[in-house]
């Protein structure tokens, strides 16, 4: 489990005050290759950087009150607007095996998953946080005519959490990167900061199949 | 100032220039839409619509009309990309690649995109430069 404090990121932006974060992600390759999804970065990459890990075991105690980090630059290396994926370029070498990038064609319904990611993150708070759900459905999704293959995952997610890495134990491997919640058509209230409408299980996660493809 | 050079290829031979994930992509949209259309169908995506992001800056800015205005400067004002304009013709004709790596980069560090996010955009909107020809595109207003 400590190899994911290594591999996990929290993408951010600089700003003339701090580091706005906003979301996770992680790393593909030794090269430093750091997949997440383009609604993180978004379309410009001035300022874009990922956090360098803040600990490397995962059972210690993080301390929230440290809001100190170290910033290393990253680009946009490549996006797929339909996919919702982005890839990132560090100047990270990694070395030490990686877990591979698979798909959820190898995870069957029921199934478990962990998911690595920094919830809350886009509020301030860096906690690597470690889930377990199981898959609940695999669908495909269509956005402007093209269907992309998704599981559905039977947990709660929270903002921070898009670009997670979604991990098959049963073989090892990266099955896919967590997405947001799904909430067709227009609306919804705020409570607080909170849309109700996101409050459910139904978390939708894209397989990592598509971010091999842009390699 | 020389005019930009575009080659009049197939569109076939414009997206293999570009990676397979976009490729397959576009090709998928140009079975129902002319390359414009694709075009704008790829820089207005972001996944699906039905799924609220748990993360992002949640960037809605009007984007379509920002790039065809600046692509259109490229391509057709003199007194615009004068620098970026030079250099691709101090190379001699120029490849595709080339060209859409340049015309990215251009319109990318003016409207503060990227230029991977550009490309697909910009290789559709020159295959309709090269087919219509540049004064055609530039006069069709």
């Amino acid at each position: 489990m400590n190899i994911f404090t290594q591999l996990v990121y929290v993408v951010g932006r600089v700003t003339p005050n701090h580091v706005e974060m906003l979301g996770t992600a992680f790393l593909v390759s030794s090269d430093g290759l750091i997949a997440t999804t383009h609604h993180v970065t978004g379309s410009a990459d001035s300022n874009l950087v990922v956090l360098a890990p803040h600990m490397n075991d995962i059972n210690a105690f993080q301390d929230l009150s440290d809001t100190s980090c170290r910033t290393i630059p990253v680009s946009i290396k490549e996006i797929d607007p339909i996919r919702d994926l982005a890839l990132l370029k560090a100047d990270i070498a990694f070395n030490g095996p990686l877990p591979k990038l698979g798909s959820f064609d190898d995870d069957n319904v029921g199934d478990e998953i962990g998911i690595f990611g920094f919830p809350h993150c886009v509020e301030g708070r860096r906690a690597l946080t470690f889930q377990k759900a199981e898959v609940g459905a695999k669908v495909l999704i269509e956005a402007n005519g093209i269907k992309t293959k998704h599981a559905v995952i039977n947990i709660q997610s929270r903002p921070g959490q898009s670009g997670s890495l979604v991990f098959s134990p049963k073989d090892n491997s990266v099955s896919g990167v967590l997405v947001g919640a799904w909430a067709p058509g227009p609306g919804g209230i705020s409570l607080g900061g909170i849309n109700p409408r996101e409050l459910h299980q139904t978390t939708h996660c894209v397989s990592v199949e598509y971010v091999r493809d842009m390699l | 100032m020389t005019a930009l050079q575009v080659p009049n290829a197939d569109i076939v031979e414009w997206l293999a220039e570009l990676k397979p994930y976009q490729r397959n992509t576009l090709e998928a949209f140009l079975k129902g839409a002319t390359p414009e259309q694709a075009a704008e169908r790829w820089l207005g995506s972001t996944g699906s619509p039905n799924i609220i992001p748990f993360g992002g800056p949640r960037d809605t800015k009007p984007f379509w009309d920002r790039f065809k205005e600046e692509f259109r400067k490229f391509v057709c004002d003199d007194n615009v990309y004068v620098e970026e304009r030079k250099a691709l013709g101090a190379q001699g004709p120029v490849g595709k690649a080339l060209l859409v790596s340049a015309v990215s980069a251009a319109i990318g560090a003016t409207i503060g995109y990227s230029a991977t996010l550009l490309a697909p955009a910009v290789t559709l909107m020159l295959c309709v430069v090269g087919k219509m020809g540049l004064n055609a595109f530039c006069n069709a207003g």
